[in-house]
């Protein structure tokens, strides 16, 4: 705020100066007030440049405490996160090699009615605590299981139809990314919808060199989003302006809507090689 | 004694074209090559001489060249080899600037056109109405402008651009033109005041309370664009920021979703093996080979201990 008023200050006693002396006929003092605006000038743009660097490095440096701090807390969350995950697929290991164990006391005492009861349970066990498969894709499949967890922590009810090419050449980053940053999105609008049953749907599918992504989830009827901008001040609209870039850098578009209660995003990228060639400079 | 009154008025008439400049320099889409940006520099500089060429040659016959040089433009940037998206925006940026540098000089050359077509009537200011003065004044002003303009807008995009990298990502052509069209028109309106401010007599002398709240409502708007231009290079500054933190933090994710996928992958291979055994073992069951389906479970339960 410091920066701006002085320069209001040194504009607007710039424009005093030059309307001071539209009524001097002196030529000396004229003289004067002219290198005076010359030299307030010089002053000006000196200033408004070094105002201009002392505000982005201002800001860079608390944007870059406010990341390590974002950052740790976002480690520590994958960290569970992985731990669950491992966890799980342990739980599983575990339970096949305690279900051996009865498997074979059983077989022992000639309980062969009971050990095939026990392996075809142990079968239905391992396919109920199996990971689900949403995707063809390992990674796509791994994001929408890590993004539905977190809806159902939030109580979201989702859906997914995800059919993609078997040859995506997105890269991994660009896949983590798209569906990360298009989850994201969709789990804050429904978080913020107070809506009873909120949702989450969404559709992947392909056609000729084009995927096409189409979310729908529940919002906040009363909080229009129309604006592609994003709010620099809040994270509000940065997934959408980086998914925009992910579009635009595939020979895509990003498209959305407010539909009232619900917000729809719609993304098309192409994911042959060809795509390459539409690549910025 | 002239020449301070000349150059207070080229002062009066560029500085918020600079300021104004400076701010839509950093909008410039400077994710490319910031070398590339040198060159987009000239290019643009090298149109705005040939337009101004082309006005001060045309002057008094043809006002117009300005916008008819500026679609040009494009093809200029085209033969340096940029891509599509970006020939539009900077296209849009250059347009904008020639409409700057038009906003400028026109106000001047009206009241010279205006007393060519109606030489009874006194309509240049008293500092213009000598012609050698005519004849100096606005070619001076014209390099002067030139010049300056020049050296301020290589500077930006070769040094402000290594500090604003990455600003110009979501920065439309049509907003580029909007904004830019809107600062034109109150350019232009506040040049064609200062002309007449800054030549002696001034007319605000005759003028002076109507002179008066014209000069400061426009100089009011001028102080609201410059302190407004902080307001938007901080947004578009902590957007950048926030944008690239969070393409670091998505990297960050990307690597624990990818350690994530290994470890399904790993459980799938482990349950599709898993439900293979079971199979055989239930067959080695339903046949009553006891001993086969015993040292099999033992087999697998030295295997499955080993994999924990």
């Amino acid at each position: 705020m410091r920066y701006p008023v002085i320069i209001f200050f040194e504009v607007l006693l710039f424009h005093f100066l030059i309307w001071i002396s539209a009524f001097i006929d002196n030529e000396d003092q004229l003289m004067m007030i002219s290198r005076f605006i010359i030299f307030l000038y010089v002053v000006l743009l000196f200033s408004y440049y070094v105002f201009i660097r002392r505000l982005f490095r201002q800001l860079q440096e608390r944007e870059s405490q406010l990341h390590f701090k974002e950052q740790a807390k976002l480690q520590v969350q994958q960290k569970q996160e992985l731990m669950k995950v491992n966890k799980e697929a342990r739980a599983v290991k575990n339970l096949s090699i305690s279900q051996l164990g009865l498997l074979r006391k059983q077989l022992e005492c000639d309980q062969f009615a009971d050990a095939l009861e026990t392996v075809n349970e142990h079968r239905q066990d391992i396919k109920n605590a199996s990971f689900p498969i949403y995707s063809s894709n390992s990674l796509v499949n791994a994001i929408l299981y890590i993004k539905e967890r977190l809806a159902h922590d939030h109580h979201i009810r989702v859906n997914y139809q995800v059919v993609l090419p078997e040859n995506l050449t997105l890269s991994p980053s660009t896949i983590s990314s798209l569906y990360c940053n298009l989850l994201d999105n969709a789990i804050n609008g429904c978080s913020a919808s107070a809506a009873s049953d909120p949702y989450i749907i969404l559709r992947t599918y392909f056609r000729a060199d084009f995927i096409y992504i189409t979310m729908q989830n529940s919002k906040n009827p009363y909080v229009h989003y129309t604006n592609a901008k994003a709010d620099p001040y809040s994270m509000h609209g940065i997934g959408l302006t980086i998914l925009d870039e992910i579009a635009n850098d595939n020979g895509g578009i990003l498209e959305y809507e407010d539909k009232g209660d619900t917000f729809v995003t719609s993304i098309l990228i192409q994911y042959e090689s060809t795509a390459e060639k539409y690549k910025g400079v | 004694m002239r020449i301070f009154s000349y150059t207070m008025s080229f002062i009066i008439m560029s500085q918020n074209i600079i300021l104004i400049s400076n701010a839509l320099n950093s909008l410039l889409p400077t994710r490319y090559k910031i070398r590339a940006h040198f060159f987009i520099a000239i290019a643009g500089q090298l149109s705005v001489f040939l337009g101004f060429y082309l006005l001060d040659y045309y002057t008094k016959s043809n006002l117009m060249i300005t916008p008819f040089v500026a679609p040009l433009i494009p093809f200029i940037f085209a033969f340096f080899g940029f891509k599509e998206s970006v020939t539009v925006r900077l296209a849009a940026y250059t347009l904008v600037l020639n409409g700057f540098m038009f906003a400028d000089i026109v106000p001047l050359v009206i009241f010279m056109c205006l007393s060519s077509i109606f030489p009874d009537v006194t309509w240049l200011p008293s500092g213009l109405d000598n012609p050698l003065r005519a004849e100096t004044i606005v070619p001076a002003k014209i390099i002067i402008t030139t010049v300056i303009t020049s050296c301020l807008n290589i500077i930006p995009f070769s040094f402000l651009t290594k500090l604003l990298k990455h600003r110009f990502i979501t920065y439309r052509p049509a907003g580029t033109l909007k904004i830019g069209i809107a600062l034109i028109m109150c350019l232009f309106t506040y040049n064609l005041f200062g002309d007449f401010v800054s030549f002696r007599p001034s007319p605000l002398r005759r003028y002076m309370l109507p002179g008066s709240l014209v000069f400061w409502t426009l100089s009011i708007f001028c102080l609201y664009v410059l302190v407004r231009s902080f307001r938007v290079l901080e947004c578009s500054e902590l957007l950048r920021l926030k944008k690239i933190n969070k393409i670091k933090n998505d990297q960050l994710l990307s690597q624990c979703t990818r350690s994530i996928e290994t470890e399904f992958l790993a459980s799938r291979k482990w349950n599709h093996d898993i439900n293979n055994h079971l199979s055989a073992i239930t067959r080695l069951i339903e046949c009553g080979d006891k001993e086969t389906a015993l040292h099999y479970i033992d087999l697998l339960l030295e295997k499955g201990i080993e994999n924990q």
